[in-house]
């Protein structure tokens, strides 16, 4: 995992405005998307068609709960820029 | 062996300031030397405060001393045993001195005033530092005046015009170089007012401390005639020293200043050399009471491009060869690039001057 | 404490009005201030400190290219012509950090958010201490004030009659949960425990009084299938985490000018690891209190096991060593809540917390029999334990109505609440109400939220103070039901509910978060800031700002109060408090109220 993805605590939204023609073509988008950039635990927590699109958060989920933390080593001395 | 303490000043940020202590911590730990060091400014993060660019760090072998703010060794990766708490107070807390125990990497914040570094310098020579290292901060100079010699670093992050670059190393190496035992008439020195006075030593005429304002200078013209010379304590602006120049003063007039730095914070260089060479075609003479000679220069290419479209830095370079021949033609004393060249010639001259 | 001279200079070309506040509150401090104008040279500057004699010098600018240059040679003057040592040089402005104070050579530098105080400070000569803007945060207790008097004499009348039904039918009788209590009561020391000690008496008596899951775990080491240990290298982690938190940590208030309401949220990720940094966020973000959200699986279970046990599911599980981690990592002014309101560990947990020195804890025995599942009569046997344990530890704890999320009617769960408070008063323990702010079923049904949420909360907590003069906390969270998934609608809900909760005084309101309606996963951390955020904003926009109750919300709150006068009536003339459970004349199965199963026929005759 990169460095500073390493510090996010748990789960990360990526919240937008998606034009699309329905709330399923916004969230076949939107998943596939958050794929594209590397992210496989992925959920849509909101989605809304309204107009030209859909208003959406999807998350990606990157430390659940039980999972290793990789926030509780990071920030000490500085490793993330590797 | 003698001890001595260096400072090294850059013209500007981005200078190799750091660049060219750590050639030297490097060099002289490497020679069993023991070394002190401190900063007038802060260093040693990895990452520029203002451009945000990396910036290198300082390592410390065991034995080494050290001057610096308290949060500073929380930081670092270096062991250092606190020797001594002074009640020196930074923004990054009370400085500490002490001596490193455990080799590492040390962020540095020290003394930021003039008669603060002189309390951490005779630490340091107390505790038998053979050569004392202050990391400069910025383009600041004023506590400087506490060491036995400058090195300049200068490059294109203080401009990528080369002829001024050059121009500029030339009057502050010319500044520097003024004798520093300048000897005033008994009776005469105040630290709260400049003096013009006769040869007998009667003082004719009196002005602030720090000469700012050229108009106030206007008030000399009836003493002029009789003046042997005139002493300033403070700074001298870039104006005041023009018009000076301009004044009829007698020929073999003293001009004396406190220290080189008093005049090179005038903040126009080529006003102060343009000052000196006019006094000296008038057969005047221009000292200080106390030296601040510049030992060497070092040059670095390097400078931040601010990128209006990003609002962010980027790192760009000028043409090394020129920079470097042009300021080694300018001043009178050895240049380097460090880079390029590594640090045995620079090491060479503070060797001479240590043992 | 002499008076300085200060002098104020914006190197800015724009007047800088953070200087002139702090201009303003030096002055106000008994000192002398000179505000020069701005976008002078470095030179003037110099010379306005040489002709004033001033004692301290406060720049303000904004960074940009070359200003450091300009600045450092401010500082260089300052100090050639002499006045460094008499003068204190301070550097203020948007990009302004220690760092680059110390860099500029200033004596201090103030970046944005810098207080009038912290100006005064660096001008009067404390010294300047950066980056530890801690204001300690003391506990308040909720409870304190309150006389419990009741003011609606016939139901205090019925109450009375009903809790002496209850503490007479409980007297002989006892439960495995009772005798759990009391073994870790007397057999279980915490600080024994924590020096690793063997707790072998403890481990003696306790498994055989559990059911099979940790009854293995006792005896064959079995953990549960969905739990894991945590390795010494993830615990070492997790206490220099918070150790480096703890340092640069700062605790803001939520409540701007109000005294009140106290501000819980909940933890429960089902990881203590997880739920510490959840934790240290909320108080980062202003939360006064957290609440231990535990799974239901653990409601069912007779007995706790121990150890760092993390657990996928929504709730972290209650094990000592879990709840020892969690405690360490409060703040010292974060209130902690750990609830004992369902299931058959009710006496147990109350004992934990009493060890672990939670502030809070929660019990109700209606709602943990009619809506969680646990036998009614158990819960009683074990309800009085629990009430008897939180008062001799002296923990208050709240009574919620979480049956009304069933569909049980608010004044048969207010009725309900109103017996297991009298109890509690009886056996000397201190109670706060817990009414729910909630779109209800009940509410849906009759309509009483058609126009507005306003209302019908009002209604709810008039009617109690009409009854009683008890401390009232709205949950749980408030605002159930109203929020969505949607992240500005959900932390909107959240906001005007608190803000309703603080225009009618209540003492303490528990919040949810943004991620309340979401149920795709486990609720993240920044779904915490949200609401958190939210709530200051909705503080900060009414202030003290009241609230007159409507003609609608009185009369609701008079029907309210007879309701439960009603329901109290039916209680004390069947005559048995448990039966009247069982009967559903505290929410029957039309309601949506099932009397519970777990722990059915385990009471114990002593």
């Amino acid at each position: 995992m990169s460095g500073i993805l390493r510090r996010i605590m748990d789960g990360m939204d990526i919240e937008t405005f998606l034009v699309c023609s329905s709330e399923d073509e916004g969230r076949r988008l939107i998943l596939q998307f958050m794929k594209e950039i590397g992210f496989t635990d992925v959920d849509i927590v909101f989605i809304q068609f309204q107009g030209p699109g859909v208003r959406v958060r999807a998350r990606a989920y990157v430390h659940r709960p039980g999972d290793t933390y990789g926030w509780l080593k990071a920030g000490r001395t500085g490793e993330d820029a590797l | 062996m003698k001890q001595i303490t260096l400072g090294i000043a850059g013209t500007a940020k981005n200078t190799g300031k750091t660049t060219t202590t750590r050639a030297l911590l490097e060099h002289f730990q490497g020679l069993g030397v023991t070394l002190g060091l401190t900063s007038i400014g802060y260093d040693g993060e990895s990452v520029d405060n203002v451009t945000g660019l990396p910036k290198p760090r300082l390592y410390l072998d065991r034995g080494q001393l050290v001057a610096v703010a308290e949060r500073c060794l929380a930081v670092s990766s270096a062991g250092v045993k606190v020797l001594e708490r002074t009640d020196l107070i930074t923004p990054l807390g009370r400085v500490v001195c002490g001596r490193v125990v455990k080799e590492g990497l040390l962020v540095v914040a020290g003394p930021n005033q003039i008669a603060h570094l002189g309390q951490i310098r005779r630490w340091m020579a107390g505790q038998g530092a053979g050569l004392t290292l202050v990391d400069g901060a910025l383009n600041r100079l004023a506590p400087m005046v506490e060491t036995d010699g400058l090195i300049l670093a200068t490059g294109a992050s203080r401009s990528t015009d080369l002829d001024r670059l050059a121009l500029e190393a030339g009057s502050l190496g010319l500044i520097c170089s003024l004798p520093g035992d300048g000897e005033l008439p008994a009776g005469l020195p105040a630290a709260d007012q400049s003096v013009v006075y006769d040869h007998g030593g009667r003082v004719l005429a009196r002005l602030p401390a720090s000469l700012f304002d050229p108009e106030g200078l206007n008030s000399l013209g009836p003493v002029i005639p009789g003046a042997a010379g005139l002493y300033c304590p403070g700074v001298v602006s870039g104006r005041c020293l023009e018009r000076l120049g301009e004044l009829p003063f007698p020929a073999g007039m003293i001009f004396s200043f406190a220290d080189p730095v008093k005049i090179l914070l005038s903040g126009d260089l080529i006003a102060a050399r343009s000052f000196l060479e006019k006094i000296c075609r008038k057969g005047g003479n221009v000292v200080c009471r106390r030296p601040l000679p510049l030992l060497a220069v070092t040059v670095n290419p390097f400078y931040p491009n601010y990128r209006f479209g990003t609002h962010d830095y980027k790192p760009a370079y000028v043409d090394g060869e020129l920079l470097l021949s042009g300021i080694r033609a300018a001043v009178g004393v050895p240049v380097f690039d460090l880079a390029r060249e590594g640090a045995g010639g620079l090491a060479g001259v503070i060797e001479k001057l240590i043992r | 404490m002499t008076p300085k001279k200060v002098l104020l200079a914006p190197i800015d070309p724009v007047h800088d009005v953070g200087l002139k506040l702090i201009s303003r509150g030096i002055r106000e401090a008994g000192h002398e201030t000179v505000l020069l104008q701005p976008d002078l040279e470095p030179e003037e500057i110099i010379q306005e400190i040489l002709s004033h004699r001033v004692d301290v010098v406060l720049l303000s600018r904004t960074l940009g290219y070359g200003v450091a240059e300009i600045l450092a040679r401010f500082v260089d003057l300052a100090d050639a012509v002499g006045v460094r040592g008499r003068v204190r040089l301070g550097i203020g402005g948007m990009a302004i950090r220690p760092e680059l104070a110390a860099e500029l050579g200033f004596d201090a530098g103030f970046g944005p958010g810098t207080t009038v105080e912290e100006a005064l400070a660096f001008v009067e000569g404390r010294e300047y201490l950066p980056g530890r803007g801690k204001e300690s945060k003391e506990k308040q207790d909720l409870t304190r004030g309150y006389s419990y008097a009741y003011r609606n004499s016939r139901i205090a009348g019925l109450l009375s009659v009903i809790t002496d039904g209850i503490l007479d039918w409980a007297a002989n009788k006892t439960s495995p949960g009772v005798l759990r209590a009391q073994v870790r009561e007397d057999l279980w020391d915490v600080d024994r425990w924590r020096n690793y000690e063997k707790m072998s008496e403890f481990l003696a008596e306790y498994p055989g009084l559990c059911g099979e899951v940790p009854q293995n775990f006792y005896l064959k080491g079995v953990m549960h299938p969905k739990t894991r240990r945590f390795t010494r290298e993830e615990v070492e982690a997790l206490e220099q985490y918070v150790r480096d938190t703890v340092e640069r940590m700062s605790l803001p208030g939520l409540r701007h000018t109000l005294q009140k309401p106290v501000v819980f949220n909940q933890y429960g990720t089902g990881c203590p690891f997880l739920d510490t940094g959840h934790i240290k966020v909320s108080e980062a973000w202003g939360a006064d209190g957290v609440i231990h959200f535990d799974p239901s699986w653990g409601a069912r279970t007779e007995g706790f096991m121990d150890g760092f046990l993390t657990h996928q599911e929504d709730g972290t599980v209650i094990t000592p060593a879990n709840l020892n981690r969690i405690k360490m990592s409060l703040e010292p002014g974060t209130l902690w809540q750990v609830r004992a309101h369902r299931g058959l560990n009710t006496p147990e947990t109350v004992v934990l917390a009493g060890k672990f020195k939670a502030d809070l804890t929660k019990i109700n025995i209606c709602y943990g029999a009619l809506g969680a599942g646990t036998d009614p009569a158990r819960l009683t046997v074990d309800g009085v334990a629990a009430i008897r344990y939180a008062a001799k530890y002296g923990i208050p704890f709240d009574v919620v109505t979480n049956e009304e999320l069933c569909g049980v009617p608010a004044y048969k769960a207010f009725a309900g609440m109103l017996i297991t408070a009298d109890l509690s008063l009886r056996l000397g323990a201190k109670p706060a109400l817990q009414p729910l702010f909630c779109y209800s079923p009940e509410v849906m049904l009759e309509g009483y939220m058609r126009d507005n949420y306003v209302d019908f909360n009002v209604a709810k907590v008039l009617a109690l103070r009409r009854i009683i003069d008890a401390p009232v906390w709205p949950g749980a969270p408030i605002g159930f039901m109203t929020q969505t998934e949607d992240r500005v609608q959900s932390s909107a809900a959240t906001s005007y509910h608190a803000s309703l909760a603080a225009m009618l005084g209540v003492d303490a309101i528990t919040i949810a978060s943004s991620d309340e309606a979401y149920s795709g996963g486990p609720i993240t951390v920044p779904s915490k800031v949200d609401t958190l955020r939210a709530v200051a904003e909705g503080f900060r926009f009414f202030g003290h700002t009241s609230i007159e109750p409507s003609a609608q919300a009185r009369a609701w709150s008079g029907e309210i109060e007879s309701g439960i006068e009603g329901v109290l009536r039916r209680v004390a003339d069947r005559g048995d408090f448990v039966q009247a459970l069982y009967e559903g004349i505290l929410g029957n199965l039309e309601d949506g109220a099932y009397p519970g199963r777990n722990g059915r026929d385990t009471v114990l005759e002593k």
